[in-house]
């Protein structure tokens, strides 16, 4: 009778683990630091000033460990003297930086900072007969950040791997604390669906025109003001009405090896010719394949499509899980085409020669399915109580800091005004992506079923 | 089976638990939540969303989907039952080990999975690769119903196993050796005494088995097999058609009722404690003799499916990161958050399900049923539409709590509830109310026999099930990423970040420490809780 008490001790061993267990890991949650970035109240700012070689003078400023650099920031040997010159703005903890220079009648060159628009420092001298290529610095001055620059919630459709780093940049530029939620774009499009006017969020930032214009008729995103919209200027790359705009664009290209394919195909539809027999690839579950696909199905219809499925098909297409798996695979020499993003080559890691494997944007596709750009994208969210950090939010990613990064870092297109695409990838324009809206590719559910009806998916 | 039920004689003592029903009602009401969403949604949806219901596709859907459920719940078992008597009651070298290291599976989410296997079955995989020299040009396709059913059982089937366990140790070895005394040999004991008495562990695992393969989305998209949830999940992610996927996610909770009809029917009111002095004793262990070293050469071979080929498939992606210099930032935070989030579920749902459990053992009768039946609900629904419940209502109702750990834990909670009622019943089902009754006459109050009496004896169900919830929230996903706390990052959605974007070498160092986490505790919980001497 005394069984269930030994049988109680015996089981009190896993229990106290147990117990031990839930007891650490609440405690090292409780010790672990606060998330999201603290404002530093103050910081200390420095010129830097170095004498070029042709007499020109080069200012930048050093705050934080970092040098910031003026997209305007020479100051010319013939500026005449007495004319006070000032470098565009640098931001840093939410305070917009400029170096202000004037020539005194002596040739020495007077500088200093304005921060917020007031002179923080003034009548730094740069002797005139200073060697060249020497940089002085000024003495430090400190700076105050402004008190509360706010914070800013964004649901990102977009990964942290991606856009993670981008985003801190802009939390140091402007002090603003930005918490971010990452998740699938359609996941996270639906959420704020449901949340409707109580939605936490501030800005949706998303890699699909489909849930943006979702956003955009359930009456959850706001008005874009003009300067934004002006931007960017393709009509395809924003909402007709305002409400949506794109940051970046991904173009469909085919992956060639340039050894084994000396006369790339001029179209995708050249790819059922028997000449390219069981050296093309696909990979029909991505979700930028039945884009095209959806595309295709929009711009030439079901028939064409369907015989272009099964042509691709009858030519011994070879099915793979993913762009990346064709890009390795062209690399790897078991494919010669593959039907990719254009931005795969750039994050695939090769071995040996960079031209394994190269982009190659067919002419003949100019305006048709298979020079489909698709876009990511942001929309304010209506409901906001903060409109000022969303709008800067995405001032920033149109900016050209923004678009650089696009470019340098996730390898895509810029979509803003001025900044060119990468030196190796051709311009939007000469791509002359088809001028359908993207909001018309939503319907993935029809594309699904043909690629099902014609056997391309199981 | 005669003898099992005829164990079952006289009236029930009730030990009566103030408050017992509020706090089961209360359980099963909170898991209810999504059901009523669903019909809210459902009424606001258009008449088309209704008949693309009843359309043709539809019903190809639930043949699909309830082919695989049979098929993956049959083999699970097939798996699970072998595995926890060899483990339990044989003398199969390294017992502990192989306790610990069969319910590891579980740890891997089933995409996790179904990738690796692709990766190394499909037809141009690493396998292929091996046979290449022998002539094998490619393997025979691993996409579709094979390929699912493949996953779903491998990952699944320690579901089962648990729960068959615990059963399996809460059996009085008395019956058997009675059974063995009057001329039984040990497979007629196994089969004629040891698994009627199981029926109730066998049935609750196999429901959790079977709703988990209905309401799975990541082996079946990776497989390309066209399931219900997959249908659900196309439809939300192309159309943003709430409406229509409320529509379709009812056909879903119809599809599960007529499971947990078929489960019901199955069950008996059967009494499987002992009546009557004594207490089980520990059981003898079975001399494997001839047959110890195939069964150990069985199980290995299964490991090497269900936990060697993913592993290896994540290490090479690891060390090909590696090799180029690939850094893995907030690993260690998000581990931490995982392992925090997933306990606090474990031990939030087994306190939830531990007054549903004693009303379902306890108080038989329509209500208690009703109780059992709906804290199903949440477990079968994919997990994005609970997500979606719990934003709606948690908004509406107390919108301070919402994506604070409180909802987190809740939304776990209605998600993995029937999971910790399964590892509780098969224990509870086995005390004697008579060890409760007694502690009753010597003046202890109905909660003090509950602490002192009840719940050490449940303690294997407890850990059970406490195990089973915290395994399966560390791989949960949909839920997480839009009810955390904001920049909660677990191990899960780092996981799928990474691979939504391709970094691959990044999403294996997250898988293998998903898997790390979720392996420690378990040798904790079972590498040594029990030595047997046969």
């Amino acid at each position: 009778m005394i069984r269930p008490r030994a049988r109680a001790e015996r089981l009190r061993k896993p229990f106290v683990a147990l117990l031990a267990f839930a007891l650490l890991a609440a405690s090292a949650l409780a010790l672990a630091p606060p998330a999201g970035a603290q404002n530093e109240p103050t910081f200390d700012v420095q010129v830097r000033a170095r004498l070029q070689t042709d007499g020109d003078i080069e200012f930048s400023l050093r705050a934080d460990g970092q040098i910031l650099t003026p997209t305007l920031r020479i100051f010319g040997a013939d500026v005449s003297a007495g004319r006070r010159l000032v470098s565009s703005v640098v931001e840093l903890h939410g305070v917009q930086l400029q170096v202000t220079a004037r020539r005194q009648a002596d040739g020495d060159v007077e500088f200093g900072i304005r921060a917020d628009g007031v002179d923080v420092l003034r009548r730094q001298i740069f002797p005139a007969d200073t060697r060249p290529n020497r940089t002085l610095v000024s003495r430090a001055v400190s700076v105050q950040s402004p008190d509360d620059p706010g914070d800013l919630t964004i649901y990102s459709g977009r990964g942290e791997s991606l856009v993670g780093e981008l985003i801190e940049r802009f939390e140091e530029k402007t002090g603003i604390d930005v918490r971010v939620r990452y998740g699938g774009t359609s996941e996270l499009s639906l959420t704020i669906g449901e949340e409707g006017s109580r939605s936490p969020a501030d800005l949706f930032y998303g890699q699909d025109a489909g849930a943006l214009s979702y956003l955009a008729e359930a009456g959850l995103a706001g008005p874009l003001p003009a300067d934004i919209l002006a931007a960017v200027e393709n009509e395809n790359f924003k909402d007709d009405d305002g409400l949506w705009i794109a940051t970046s664009g991904r173009a469909r290209v085919m992956i060639i090896s340039p050894e084994r394919v000396p006369n790339p195909p001029d179209s995708v539809f050249d790819l059922v010719d028997p000449e390219w027999k069981g050296r093309i690839g696909w990979a029909p579950t991505n979700g930028s394949f039945e884009a095209f696909v959806t595309a295709m199905r929009v711009i030439h219809g079901e028939d064409v499509t369907e015989e272009w499925l099964r042509g691709m098909i009858d030519n011994d297409v070879r099915v793979y899980a993913s762009n990346t798996s064709q890009v390795q695979a062209v690399i790897d020499g078991e494919l010669d085409i593959g039907l990719v993003n254009h931005y795969y080559r750039f994050r695939t890691n090769f071995d040996g020669t960079r031209d394994a494997a190269v982009n190659h944007f067919p002419s003949g596709d100019a305006g048709e399915a298979g020079a489909l750009i698709n876009i990511a994208g942001v929309a304010m969210l209506d409901s906001t109580s903060n409109q000022s950090n969303a709008l800067r939010f995405i001032r920033f990613l149109l900016s050209e800091e923004g678009q650089t990064y696009f470019r340098d870092e996730t390898n895509e297109y810029p979509v803003a005004a001025g900044v060119e695409p990468r030196v190796d990838l051709p311009s939007l324009d000469s791509l002359n992506p088809p001028s359908l809206a993207l909001t018309s590719l939503s319907d993935l559910d029809g594309t699904v079923k043909l690629l099902r009806k014609v056997g391309a998916i199981r | 089976m005669s003898i099992v039920s005829g164990l079952a004689v006289g009236p029930r003592f009730r030990v009566n638990l103030p408050g017992i029903w509020i706090l089961a009602l209360a359980g099963a009401g909170a898991a209810c939540i999504p059901l009523v969403y669903l019909i809210v949604r459902a009424i606001g949806a258009d008449a088309e969303a209704w008949s693309s219901v009843l359309s043709e596709g539809t019903l190809r859907l639930l043949v699909n989907t309830a082919a695989l459920t049979v098929a993956v719940t049959a083999s699970c078992a097939v798996l699970a039952l072998p595995i926890a008597y060899l483990t339990e009651r044989t003398d199969l070298p390294i017992a502990a080990f192989w306790r610990t290291i069969t319910i590891t599976p579980l740890a891997i989410p089933s995409y996790v999975g179904a990738f690796a296997f692709i990766i190394a079955l499909g037809p141009r995989g690493s396998l292929q690769d091996v046979l290449a020299p022998l002539g094998v040009e490619s393997l025979p396709q691993i996409y579709g119903f094979f390929g699912a059913w493949l996953t779903l059982t491998l990952f699944s089937f320690p579901y089962l196993l648990l729960v068959v366990r615990a059963g399996l140790r809460d059996i009085d070895p008395a019956i058997e050796e009675t059974a063995r005394s009057l001329g039984q040999s040990a497979w007629g004991a196994f089969w004629r005494i040891t698994v009627p008495q199981l029926r109730v562990p066998i049935a609750t695992g196999s429901l959790l088995v079977a709703l988990y393969v209905i309401s799975d989305f990541g082996a079946v998209s990776f497989m390309n097999y066209e399931t219900f949830t997959w249908a659900l999940y196309s439809r939300v992610r192309s159309v943003f058609d709430l409406s229509g996927a409320a529509v379709l996610s009812l056909v879903l909770v119809g599809l599960v009722a007529v499971v947990l009809i078929v489960d019901w029917s199955q069950r008996r009111n059967a009494r499987y404690h002992r009546l009557g002095s004594g207490a089980a004793r520990m059981p003898r262990r079975v001399q494997l003799r001839r047959w110890r070293w195939p069964a150990t050469l069985a199980l290995v071979l299964l490991m090497v499916l269900a936990l060697l080929v993913p592993v290896a498939v994540l290490f090479h992606w690891l060390s090909i990161g590696l090799e180029q210099g690939e850094t893995f930032p907030g690993l260690w935070s998000a581990a931490l958050n995982s392992v925090y989030a997933s306990a606090l579920a474990g031990g939030v749902t087994v306190a939830v399900a531990i007054p549903i459990a004693i009303v379902i053992i306890r108080r038989p009768g329509l209500l208690a049923r009703m109780v059992e039946r709906l804290s199903y609900v949440g477990y079968a629904l994919p997990g994005v539409v609970v997500a979606f419940a719990l934003v709606f209502f948690s908004l509406r109702v107390i919108p301070t709590i919402y994506q604070t750990i409180i909802t987190l834990i809740f939304a776990y909670a209605v998600l993995f509830l029937p999971q910790a009622i399964a590892g509780l019943r098969t224990s509870l089902v086995r005390i004697q109310p008579s060890l409760e009754e007694a502690s009753r006459s010597l003046s202890r109050t109905p909660w003090q026999t509950f602490c002192s009496v009840t719940l050490p004896l449940i303690a294997p169900g407890v850990l059970a099930g406490f195990a089973l919830v915290f395994l399966t929230t560390m791989k949960e996903l949909p839920a997480t990423v839009i009810l955390a706390p904001i920049e909660f990052d677990t191990l899960a959605t780092t996981l799928w970040g990474h691979t939504e974007e391709a970094f691959f070498a990044r999403a294996a160092a997250a898988s293998l420490l998903l898997l790390a986490c979720a392996t420690v505790p378990m040798f904790l919980l079972f590498g040594s809780d029990r030595e047997l001497r046969s």
